[in-house]
């Protein structure tokens, strides 16, 4: 009998973790997943024979420590490491720097206290803004006392900063990483490394205001990283999901959703299999929403709020298989930024605006072999490259050539400090906006879902009337990176989105 | 002779002259120093060549506050605001498009190019003046002080927590669009033709050192929609005589009530004495006293050559040496020998009347902008144009015109340094003529006079500090309670009895008057003066 | 500035009072000599020719044609025949009534729908997941309405292929004037006997004066809006505008307006599929309308009483008037009288108000501001049943 009480559409890292919050809860919960695998964007990649990616996104200190616990990961093998890990930003010239999350195991020269400053006023809204993060949006305007309360709790503990640091909050809040970096630092590779954070996949430069917020959040929630990686993560989520007595069926394509009287009653998948489920969660792009449901299933404006919801891949991520790991004149390192200066950056970025090429990408490196051997054979490399820029719209298209040259951009902006990077390479992956869309249904290549623009998060994310997971039509809900808090390897949207459905539709 | 002043302003710009006059208008003896020959600031008509008056920086008017109007009775003292209805815009294929001559034929214009776009268009301007209305509170009123708990503070805190309540969430969402999006991608979300997005765009950039895709655009739009919020009482357009005799009529008020005003009196220096104001010392040594000074100069000239850091905190010193002036644009004002002809709409007609502007996409705008990031002005700018002469025949002689252009992007921040602008300038406005050139075949040759500002000729002869018309960006992070800084935008500054009342103030730039008339509120709700 | 319509050149010569205004972007003549009331007089006693092209027209093609205007309007599409027109309305998801128009069935998959606004995009956005295809012929159809108890006479004498015996009140039919096809439509805007001819913008001229050529026999004019507005007054039409506001372009909401707020209940067809704004429409039906619109009659007595209070006779504009007056109850304002017109055929002062529903029964005795030598008065005016002219002609074959 094939009767599920709920059904999650993609087992990406937060259609997983929502089946395990609702099977946890007695729900019977069947992930559909279209690729072969489960896992998503966060799933191992053999990319080359012997050469594994440990998951297309690369990062995973925005998962939270409290988040692991409460979905029983730790029994699945799942651990964290002991400390973040440290970004070092290459110079041509010397050993060039490197970026910590703490300023003290930072080493900047002379931007040392600079950056000291900028932690301090930063981290005293930590506690707020992680509050923040790890909750449900709040209502935008407050309208119970309860929501008073919360609101209050957070107007209070920013007040807590003292009138000085509050403005230097407030003021920090719409600017632009550049200006801030320029009023802290002197260094312009110390820049461009901070800088570099905030670029994956949103359609901003250093320059573009909203950038500082966009590096003040992610350092609110930085902490430990998972060992292994994404793909580990996945492991102990599908590990944990079916020892709870869910399933994962993969090669699963849903191909509509069946509503019936302002209800979803279940799906019904490529091939043209029926399955029921009064509950139905959305763990892939929101506005992949919108084909799946009957044309007038949604109010108007919801509708059309969700059709304007900007998502625009701007990265492209390549993969390296190497004799050696990458090498600096800083050493052998895990993490690397590449970007000389700001204006480096934002000519990058200028790039797609025209719908070109950045000619010398910002390049966000991870080697995952440095901390996991078992990646590649004995002694080799695997590098993890987000490569920005790179429009999904290119002009003329993306093609081998295109792929070719992107590949040659990353090369050469390596070589700039380690010169043998091109004998090194044994082998190579160009994932381009366009392949991520049709591979992983990033849509446009987003592989956040959805801009983390300032007008999409917290109550807006992805849309002012979807902002809490719940949507119009009763059963239906959304659990993915497109929703509150945001993309990356979080786990929050589907936690927060299955308990979101657990409460119900009856208000 | 030190005769004592009540309040003695430096600079005679329309908000140190509104100042002065509302605190005539109570009582006070008031004493208006200006370092050029005229007053105005950058609200200014001259005659740079004879027979033909520009409004050589500021050149149409559309904030001026209807109660200064009235309070002052500026029409009294020769204020007129003709209309400037039209927009026209010109393209480089050939096609134009020409919105505001009426409903039904803005709706065949847009027509031209999206039929759907035509038809949410007043829409669009309907929700834009629904916002604008409840912004107007904001910029009529002082910026709340987060840090203080003083009951009148707390209430206009709360009024505005009240109108965030009964307004909606919907007005909060949009609120919150307009703040952090870019004019690019606010507009696409209601429009689908680049040829009506990118010239509505182009609005939101003006007087900004940020493109048409730089978030944060958006906001700027509204003030396109601000002159709706004063209903039928239309304070918009373009004044008889040039932006100049907007200031000669408030500065005819503010004599007419009392106030003395000097021009060709350069002030050195405030007199500062134990912290205190004292007065100021003029470039030719004199003394004059008064019981609070009054800065109607940028907050960098007003701190750091006014005042001076030895007397400021340096963290104060620090936040305004971090409040960004970064001057983004130029003028070039021409005296015609005839009308430009369009080469996709010859002849003279109701185009020429409005407002033209040069916008003809979102690519050429983000060109121009990515020219000026790097630190050179743009090769092909976006344009603002008007023909004052069309509807007000003084400006010129018989037959001839006047022709003003607004031009983006001119960079203060040359990537040679500022001083190279006087080798640039003449290039700089030759990039913008061969613009219309191309636009309006001839025009070249029915050019009598050329005046090229550029930031630099902005600093130096008007005193706006790295040419920045707003005397400060109008970011959000420079708005409201964080205008000029932290904890020092209500018109006061760190030293005592010295006020703040000019652009870089709340509400910030444009002829609007409000900064000097809320500065004047305020200090005589203190007993400043 | 407006535009002339395909008629222009026949009319422009024929309004020697050079009375224009501007509709939709066109140029409408208000009336061709300076007293319209011979234009009335025809409307009601022979037939007037009005031009009526400045109004948005759409044609809906494809296998759900009839699916989707169901979807779109409070009329169930689906029902309407072939040959059959049905006036409707079409609301917003909130139930609020965004315009109204007429729909005409010319095949089973092809219709035409009229709105007094553009509504291109409302049609395009709401097009979405039905076969069709939408057409703006709004600019390419010409429309004149020929309106009285003569109309049927005159077009009996110029147009062929139509047989005027069987064509029905609100039914459709294709024929030819001279050399040019022509769809005619028993509909109008007077409340009497009356037709609109439809035809191609390049036919205009020879469809116009085919049709003025057999009116001569008939006492046919050509007439303006002015004429036009005392007859729907008195026929108790509604217009977009005046008596009503569509509802997207209402800032306050008090403005806007469901269907069966302002008398057009009568087009809402629930109990089907829902469509756009059903689900509110269904409540609202439910509950019951806060307002209504009703027919008021002033009560002559008391008009001549306060004129004579100041020595003077009644004296009332000669035009209708679209200027919104409050209507009281015992000192409280209950609504508004928004379109109001002295009726030479009823010889009574009639106006169309919108009024709370709980006073909104025919035969409750309400008051109406009216001013006298600047004074602003109250006169007593009754609620009476709409159309307050109503002749048999209109609809007897």
């Amino acid at each position: 009998m094939s009767s599920f009480d709920a059904l999650i559409i993609g087992a990406g890292h937060n259609g997983l973790a929502a089946a395990i919050t609702l099977q946890k809860r007695g729900r019977r919960v069947l992930v559909l997943e279209a690729r072969s695998v489960a896992g998503g964007l966060c799933a191992a990649r053999e990319f080359h024979p012997g050469f594994t990616a440990p998951g297309v996104l690369h990062d995973t200190f925005e998962v939270r420590a409290p988040l692991l616990d409460a979905l029983g990961l730790a029994q699945h093998g799942l651990s964290l490491r002991d400390a973040d890990v440290p970004v070092h930003a290459p110079t041509s010239k010397d050993k060039g720097f490197i970026l910590a999350h703490d300023p003290e195991r930072s080493q900047l020269g002379e931007d040392q206290a600079g950056y000291a400053e900028l932690c301090r006023v930063a981290d005293a809204a930590r506690g707020a803004l992680s509050t923040a993060l790890d909750a449900a949006p709040p209502p935008m305007i407050p309208g119970q006392v309860s929501d008073f309360f919360d609101f209050a709790k957070l107007g209070l503990s920013l007040r807590a900063l003292g009138a000085k640091d509050l403005y230097g909050f407030l003021r920090m809040l719409p600017m632009c990483i550049a200006d801030l970096t320029r009023d802290h630092f002197k260094n312009e590779t110390v820049m461009a490394a901070l800088a570099g954070a905030t670029l994956l996949d949103e359609y901003v430069g250093p320059w573009s205001a909203g950038t500082a917020a966009r590096w003040l959040l992610q350092r609110a929630v930085s902490g430990k990283e998972v060992a292994g990686g994404p793909a580990a993560l996945v492991r102990a989520l599908k590990a944990s999901l079916e020892s709870a007595g869910g399933s994962v069926r993969t090669g699963a394509r849903v191909a509509a959703l069946l509503v019936e009287k302002g209800q979803v009653v279940g799906v019904k998948l490529e091939g043209g299999e029926a399955l029921r489920a009064g509950l139905v969660g959305v763990a892939i792009a929101p506005r992949a929403l919108l084909p799946l449901l009957p044309p007038h299933a949604l109010p108007l404006n919801v509708f059309d709020e969700l059709s304007r919801v900007r998502a625009r891949g701007t990265s492209a991520k390549v993969h390296l298989a190497l004799e050696a790991p990458i090498e600096t004149r800083g050493g052998r390192h895990e993490r690397l930024r590449m970007g000389d200066s700001l204006d480096d950056l934002e000519r990058a970025f200028d790039a797609i605006k025209y719908r070109q090429l950045s000619r010398a990408p910002a390049l966000d490196v991870r080697q995952p072999t440095v901390a996991d051997l078992s990646l590649a054979p004995r002694d080799k490399a695997v590098a993890s490259i987000w490569v920005n820029f790179a429009p999904y719209d290119v002009d003329g298209g993306w093609s081998d050539d295109r792929r070719k040259a992107v590949l040659d951009a990353v090369l050469a902006r390596i070589e700039r400090y380690d010169a043998g990077i091109r004998q090194k390479v044994i082998a190579a992956e160009v994932l381009d906006p366009k392949t991520l869309e049709a591979e992983y249904g990033a849509p446009n290549g987003n592989v956040h879902h959805a801009e983390m623009s300032l007008d999409q998060l917290l109550f807006m994310r992805p849309t002012l009337r979807l902002a809490h997971y719940r949507t119009p039509v009763e059963g239906l809900f959304l659990c993915g990176s497109g929703s509150h808090p945001g993309g990356g390897v979080r786990l929050a949207p589907g936690w927060l989105g299955a308990r979101a459905a657990l409460e119900g539709w009856a208000s | 002779m030190t005769r004592k002043y009540d309040a003695i302003i430096v600079g005679a710009g329309h908000n140190g002259l509104v100042c002065a006059a509302y605190l005539a208008k109570a009582g006070k003896k008031v004493l208006v120093l200006e370092r050029r020959h005229l007053v105005g600031g950058a609200a200014v008509s001259e005659q740079i060549f004879p027979g033909f008056t520009f409004s050589s920086c500021s050149y149409v008017v559309s904030l001026l506050r209807p109660k200064i109007i009235r309070d002052l009775e500026l029409t009294k003292h020769g204020l007129h605001i003709l209309p400037l209805e039209t927009t026209f815009n010109p393209y480089l294929d050939g096609t134009y498009l020409l919105r505001g001559v009426d409903a039904a034929s803005t709706r065949r214009e847009i027509s031209k190019f999206s039929k759907r776009d035509a038809e949410v268009a007043p829409l669009f301007s309907q929700a834009m003046a629904e916002l604008s209305r409840l912004i107007k509170p904001i910029i009529d009123s002082p910026a709340p002080d987060l840090g203080s708990l003083k009951p009148s503070n707390l209430f206009e805190l709360l009024r505005m927590g009240r109108i965030l309540k009964d307004a909606g969430d919907d007005w909060v969402a949009a609120n919150l669009k307009m703040m952090t999006m870019s004019a690019a991608d606010f507009l696409s979300e209601w429009f689908e033709s680049e040829k009506l997005i990118a010239p509505m765009a182009a609005s939101g950039i003006i007087g900004t050192f940020l493109g048409v895709r730089s978030p944060g655009t958006a906001y700027v739009l509204l003030h396109h929609y601000m002159g709706e919020i004063d209903g039928s009482f239309r304070a918009w357009g373009l004044p008889k005589g040039g932006t100049g005799s907007i200031s000669n009529a408030i500065a005819a008020s503010a004599r007419a009530l009392g106030v003395e005003i000097r021009t060709e009196a350069p002030v050195k220096h405030v007199l500062i004495k134990n912290g205190e104001a004292k007065g100021v010392v003029l470039e030719n040594g004199d003394e004059l006293h008064a019981a609070a000074v009054v800065s109607g100069a940028d907050p960098h000239r007003t701190f750091l050559n006014l005042v001076g850091e030895k007397e400021l905190e340096p963290d104060f010193v620090t936040q305004i040496k971090r409040f960004r002036m970064r001057g983004s644009s130029g003028k070039v004002n021409l005296a015609l020998d005839r009308l430009p002809s369009f080469k996709c709409l010859p002849g003279a007609g109701l185009h020429l009347q409005g407002d033209i502007t040069v916008a003809p996409g979102i690519d050429y705008l983000e060109r121009a902008y990515d020219d000026a990031k790097y630190g050179d002005f743009s090769k092909k700018p976006f344009m603002n144009i008007v023909l004052p002469s069309v509807t007000d025949p003084d400006v010129a002689p018989p037959g001839k015109h006047v022709m003003s252009v607004f031009v983006q992007y001119a960079p203060y921040h040359l990537k040679e340094g500022p001083d190279a602008w006087p080798s640039k300038r003449e290039a700089f406005g030759d990039a913008v003529c061969d613009v219309i050139e191309e636009l309006a075949p001839g025009f070249k040759s029915s050019i009598l006079h050329r005046h090229v500002l550029t930031p630099w000729d902005l600093e130096k002869t008007y005193g706006l500090t790295e040419g920045n018309i707003f005397h400060g960006e109008l970011s959000v992070e420079q708005l409201a309670f964080l205008r000029p800084a932290a904890g020092w935008a209500r018109y006061r500054t760190p030293v005592k009895k010295l006020w703040m009342c000019a652009a870089g103030t709340h509400p910030g730039g444009g002829i609007m008057g409000t900064p000097g008339a809320l500065c004047a509120s305020m200090m005589l709700s203190e007993g400043a003066a | 500035m407006p535009r002339p319509t395909p008629f222009h050149e026949r009319l422009a010569k024929l309004n020697e009072a050079y009375a224009w205004k501007e509709w939709s972007g066109y140029y409408a003549a208000c009336r061709y000599e300076t007293n319209h009331i011979y234009e009335y007089t025809a409307f009601r006693r022979s037939a007037g020719l009005l031009d009526v092209s400045p109004l948005f027209k759409y044609e809906v093609r494809g296998p759900d044609a009839a699916r989707f205007l169901a979807y779109v309007t409070v009329r169930d599409a689906t029902k309407l025949k072939v040959d059959r027109v049905g006036y409707c309305c079409w609301c917003d998801e909130r139930g609020k009534i965004i315009d109204d128009g007429t729909l005409t069935r010319l095949g089973d998959e092809h219709f035409l729908l009229t709105a007094a606004e553009p509504t291109w995009r409302w049609l395009s956005h709401l097009a979405r997941g039905f076969d069709v295809k939408l057409d703006d012929v709004s600019d390419r159809i010409a429309v004149l309405a020929l309106q009285g108890p003569k109309s049927r006479d005159v077009l009996k004498a110029c147009v062929q292929g139509i047989d005027f015996e069987t064509l029905t009140f609100f039914g459709s039919a294709n024929g030819r004037l001279g050399a040019a096809p022509v769809r005619v439509s028993r509909t109008g805007y007077t409340g009497d006997l009356g037709y609109e001819i439809w035809c191609d913008n390049a036919h205009a001229l020879p469809v116009f004066d085919a049709i003025t050529e057999a009116g001569r026999a008939y006492a046919l004019r050509v007439c303006g809006l002015d004429a036009l507005d005392m007859t729907r007054v008195e026929a108790g039409f509604i217009l977009l505008g005046v008596d009503y506001f569509s509802a997207p372009h209402c800032v306050r909401d008090e403005r806007r307006s469901t269907p069966f707020e302002v008398g057009l209940g009568f087009t809402v067809q629930l109990g089907r599929e829902p469509f756009m704004g059903s689900a509110a429409l269904e409540a609202e039906k439910k509950a019951g309308p806060k307002w209504e619109l009703v027919g008021l009659e002033t009560d002559w007595e008391d008009l001549e009483r306060l004129y004579d209070a100041y020595g003077l006779p009644p004296s009332l504009p000669g035009q209708a008037s679209r200027v919104a007056v409050p209507v009281y109850l015992e000192g409280h304002r209950v609504g508004q009288a928004t379109s109001h017109t002295w009726s030479p055929m009823l010889k009574r002062f009639i106006s169309l108000a919108t009024v709370r529903a709980d006073v909104a029964k025919p035969g409750t005795e309400l008051k109406v501001e009216h001013t006298v030598e600047y004074d602003r008065r109250a006169v007593k005016a009754r609620v009476v049943q709409k159309p307050f002219y109503d002749p048999e002609h209109k609809r007897k074959p």
